[in-house]
């Protein structure tokens, strides 16, 4: 009989410790759930936050700044990455209006939500100490810049790697009409090697004239093309040999000049992006997120 | 005797423990259910604002430098579910004069349920997009009915 109650016993605490352990396990489940929501929660929290801001920076940045991108998928898998902007105007003209907005916006956000931390220095490029403005092109890591750190702004290309397989570039010259008489229809090079890479340089000018000139050159050397005016300045464009992958580098000098640079990018896996200096966190609870602001696409 | 009687109250014991246990068991998996369609909850708010943002409809409310809602009402009547209901309260920034003003759209929220909330920052441009004329910042509460 004390054997059938030891049973007893021992049958009851195991269904008590099953109930118990069952119980246990169920409420853990739901504290996870409820973490699990919390989480869903402050991930899209964080998503929304730090996206809309960037596409607003994206936004003030393409209204007021004289740099437009366009991303182009080539059918052979290659892509071609093409800025456009204004050169030769003074540091101020392009600086004033796109800073100002540019802190405005900084101080909105940081006003309204304390999480998001915005730091756009890196785009007013008149407070910069260096005066340039660096975009990213990645994954090829080419750097493409705008440089008033001569009181003349004018752009370079820096590439680091040997992943690109030519430069178009097109200046249009507007109403400082293109000296034909100069060089050949307008355009005089120094040409130091012939080589294997593809540099197509073209000028137009209000007048309706222009002019292309396409050499395959060696990037290790140094090449300079020069475009004349009527006015009787020139127009520089110097492929660099001094810098490792050719960097290329145009000036504008007293004239206000249109410059559309492209560079044709070696087929890769990932998709091609243009990121600024400027950087962008986000801390909600236990996410975070921090990043350079993407430009373009 | 005694000891069948003991044997009763031990079985009775051990059948009140499964079904005390069954009662929470059940309770839990109820509470467990309930849980998971919040995140939808969130997901919609969050998927209505970013609509109204891209879709350039909070762009478009500025006219003539005054914030309009009723556009905004009427996309969000075609975009949300007739099941849930949203409340947006939009910080508009002048960049010029750096004022603000405040708008409401939407019912109060209630007390008594789940409400998903966000937010999500964007600029008003003019109408030829040249101008940024406002920083905004939208804030939604988004719960089921």
């Amino acid at each position: 009989m004390n054997r059938h109650g030891i049973f007893l016993s021992i049958g009851a605490f195991i269904i008590i410790s099953i109930v118990i352990t069952l119980a246990l396990v169920i409420s853990e489940s739901i504290r996870g759930s409820e973490a699990k929501l919390e989480d869903f929660g402050s991930s899209d929290r964080l998503y929304d936050l730090f996206y809309s801001v960037e596409k607003s920076v994206r936004d003030i940045f393409f209204v007021y700044s004289p740099i437009n991108i366009t991303i182009q998928n080539k059918v052979d898998g290659t892509v071609d990455v093409t800025f456009k902007e204004m050169l030769g105007k003074s540091n101020d003209d392009y600086a004033s209006t796109l800073n100002r907005k540019l802190e405005d916006f900084e101080d909105f956000v940081e006003a309204k939500e304390p999480k998001v931390d915005l730091d756009t220095s890196a785009l007013r490029i008149g407070q910069k100490k260096d005066r340039v403005l660096t975009l990213f092109i990645e994954p090829h890591d080419v750097k493409y810049m705008h440089d008033a750190s001569t009181g003349q702004v004018y752009l370079r290309i820096e590439p680091t790697v040997l992943n690109f397989n030519y430069y178009n570039t097109l200046i249009d010259t507007g109403s400082q009409l293109i000296n034909q008489g100069y060089g050949v229809g307008g355009i005089r090079w120094h040409i130091s090697n012939s080589g294997t890479f593809n540099f197509t340089l073209s000028a137009k000018d209000n007048s309706g004239y222009s002019v292309t000139r396409q050499e395959f050159i060696d990037l290790a050397k140094t090449n300079e093309f020069r475009i004349g005016t009527q006015g009787g300045t020139t127009i520089r464009v110097i492929l660099d040999g001094t810098g490792e992958w050719g960097f290329l580098k145009v000036w504008t000098p007293n004239i206000q000049s249109e410059v559309t640079f492209t560079i044709n990018l070696q087929a890769t896996n990932e998709a091609v992006k243009v990121y600024t200096e400027a950087y962008l966190s986000v801390n909600l609870d236990d996410f975070s997120k921090k990043d350079l602001v993407q430009i373009a696409p | 005797m005694n000891n069948k009687g003991i044997i009763f109250a031990l079985d009775a014991t051990v059948a009140a423990f499964l079904i005390i246990g069954a009662i929470i068991f059940s309770y839990a998996l109820m509470n467990k259910e309930s849980v998971l369609p919040y995140i939808q909850v969130i997901r919609t708010g969050s998927d209505v604002l970013a609509l109204l943002d891209n879709e350039g409809i909070l762009n478009d409310a500025m006219e003539d430098g005054e914030f309009e809602t009723e556009d905004i009402s009427e996309a969000i009547e075609d975009i949300l579910p007739s099941n849930y209901e949203i409340r947006l309260e939009i910080i508009l920034r002048d960049a010029s004069l750096l004022s603000d003003t405040t708008t409401a759209i939407g019912p109060q929220k209630p007390t008594d349920r789940f409400i998903g909330a966000g937010k999500r920052f964007f600029v008003i441009k003019d109408e030829g997009g040249d101008v940024i004329t406002h920083f905004g910042v939208a804030r939604y509460w988004v719960w089921l009915k």
